[in-house]
């Protein structure tokens, strides 16, 4: 054994002298930088997760945003379609009201109309007979009796009047 | 075309064996002498075995490293604390894979394994372990020509016998160390009051020594493998007994399954001593077989030639470490799980 | 004296055969199954290290002996 160098003290030695380095390093290496690790797994893990909430809060509120968005659409789509009909039914309103009212025109038009020509009629009819007096004074040249006259031009508008 | 480059590689080729062989004229380099025992080195009074003096500075070189890393702790890491914390969250997931929730309980002993074995592994390659130190007169029956480099003495290639010359006169003090430093000095004066003998000469005059390097790889010190091995699987039979209590033994002693069960308990307590065995000559084996490689490479071709060999022992040293730590983790996954369903 | 050295060598490279065809075939095995499953590489490798050292530990006791022969 003492050819091949042992010798218990040197071993005894080399023991205690692993052992305090153990120590130390343990002390001074393994542990801060261990913890270090640590931590910072701890701290990244945190922040996955602080940036996963965060991501779901944008998804949420992003949610929310279009659930609003949809609703407000909606919303106007039934006021427009609300407007559209009012005026729809104004339209309508109106349009027979203006109906009705060009229809009262017209029938008072009418009316006035046949009421002017029943006057022109008469009038006519009063001067035509008149006129035609005169005329046939003139061209038999003597007066016939008024009665007589007035008997044939009678006569003659019932014949103008059939034949009209 | 071809014959450009012809004309280079052949340049090339001839640089390369230029220089090897100039650097076996040049610089020709010692054989060290080649022993099992760390050598001990003279200081401050004391005679430390160099591979002691080589595990310290592994200690320290840890220690400031982990220092300097967790100085200046900060969230996001650069520079030291990063490669700190690489190797630390690398082999905590090896640790975690094969040890599950004892992770934290075993990766320091893991860790520091592996460490300490690597560091001291890679300080071997580094220039001046191995080579500088106190020169000392032969203690065996070789020596080595010395050479006066300003006040320090290098070894020579020159190795001669010297039988006939143990009581050879004093040869100046002692000191100095191939490419010296001034630390070598340090051991000088206090070596030779201690002693006060001196250097064999030549026939002309010129002292004889033999080199005790400072440092010396830790790995080819039986007692610093044996340490970790010891420990090592000291720390396997804690486990294996904290966890199954009693019934960790009758791995061992197996009364149970007749006959062939006890040759097989048998078997397992062998093979938990083969174990201690195994880790402490794995390690000093290939470190040292290593180290014995780069000396005879550097000695028969002193220049370019042991430079693969470098690359090689860096990744020798990386995977034993590797392979100590981690069969430690085996072990010690193996030691912890109840072995009744097995068979 | 001379027969110590040849023993001591003798030792060491005898016993290194085992080992290395040992390791040979370990690595051949599991750099197929790297082969077939990439994806298991680092979990094969790892185990491919832990084998190749009980392997190795064959040449070791081996090298044990060798330097028993040399220097005991």
């Amino acid at each position: 054994m003492e050819a091949l160098g042992f010798n218990a003290g040197f071993l005894l030695s080399q023991i205690v002298n692993f052992v305090v380095l153990l120590v130390l390093l343990r002390m001074f290496l393994y542990r801060p930088i261990l913890n270090m690790l640590e931590e910072r797994r701890e701290r990244i893990r945190e922040s996955l997760e602080a940036a996963e909430r965060a991501r779901q809060e944008v998804v949420q509120s992003q949610k929310a945003y279009e659930e609003e968005l949809a609703k407000a659409r909606r919303e106007a789509q039934q006021i427009i379609e609300r407007a559209r009909e009012a005026a729809e039914r104004q339209k309508e309103e109106i349009l027979a009201e203006a109906r009705e009212q060009a229809r009262q025109l017209i029938a008072r038009a009418e009316e006035e109309i046949a009421y002017e020509r029943q006057q022109a009629m008469a009038q006519l009819r009063e001067e035509v007979a008149q006129l035609s007096l005169e005329i046939a004074q003139k061209v038999i040249g003597h007066a016939l009796s008024e009665a007589e006259h007035r008997q044939l031009v009678r006569q003659f508008l019932a014949e103008v009047g059939e034949s009209r | 075309m071809s014959r450009v480059l012809n004309s280079k590689v052949l340049v090339a080729v001839v640089l390369v064996l230029g220089t090897i062989v100039a650097g076996k004229l040049v610089a020709p380099a010692a054989l060290p002498g080649i022993q099992l025992p760390a050598e001990m080195v003279p200081i401050l009074g004391f005679r430390v075995p160099n591979t002691l003096l080589h595990t310290l500075l592994a200690d320290i070189t840890l220690l400031i490293l982990a220092f300097l890393a967790t100085r200046n702790m900060k969230e996001i890491p650069d520079g030291l604390q990063n490669f700190a914390e690489w190797v630390i969250e690398g082999f905590y997931g090896l640790t975690e894979d094969i040890a599950g929730d004892r992770a934290r309980q075993w990766f320091p002993l893991v860790m520091t394994i592996f460490l300490l074995v690597l560091v001291a592994n890679w300080w071997e390659l580094v220039p001046g372990v191995d080579s500088v130190g106190v020169v000392e007169p032969p203690h065996g029956e070789t020596g080595f020509v010395l050479a006066k480099v300003g006040p320090l003495y290098a070894l020579t290639a020159e190795e001669v016998k010297l039988e006939y010359k143990k009581e050879g006169e004093k040869a100046g003090e002692k000191a100095g160390a191939e490419m010296g430093e001034g630390e070598a000095k340090e051991g000088e004066g206090k070596e030779g009051e201690g002693k006060e003998e001196g250097f064999p000469t030549t026939e002309d005059g010129r002292p004889i020594g033999v080199l005790v390097p400072f440092l010396r790889a830790s790995a080819t010190d039986l007692n610093f493998t044996l340490a970790l091995a010891l420990i090592s699987m000291a720390m396997v039979q804690y486990y294996g007994i904290q966890a199954l209590g009693m019934g960790y033994f009758t791995k061992f002693i197996n009364l149970k399954g007749g006959a062939m069960g006890f040759v097989v308990g048998l078997i397992e307590t062998i093979s938990e001593f083969a174990k201690i065995i195994s880790f402490s000559f794995r390690l000093f084996g290939n470190i040292f077989a290593g180290q014995v490689l780069l000396f005879i490479m550097a000695f028969l071709l002193p220049w370019l030639v042991p430079v693969p060999f470098y690359g090689l022992e860096l990744f020798v040293g990386l995977i034993q470490a590797f392979i100590f730590a981690v069969l430690t983790l085996a072990f010690l996954a193996n030691a912890v799980v109840a072995h009744d369903d097995h068979h | 004296m001379d027969l110590q050295f040849l023993s001591a060598g003798l030792a060491i490279g005898l016993g290194a055969i085992g080992p290395g065809i040992g390791v040979g075939l370990l690595v051949m095995g599991a750099l197929q199954a790297i082969g077939r499953n990439p994806e298991a590489a680092p979990e094969i490798r790892t185990n491919m290290i832990l084998g190749i050292a009980f392997a190795e530990a064959i040449a070791i006791y081996a090298l044990v002996v060798a330097l028993v022969l040399k220097f005991v």
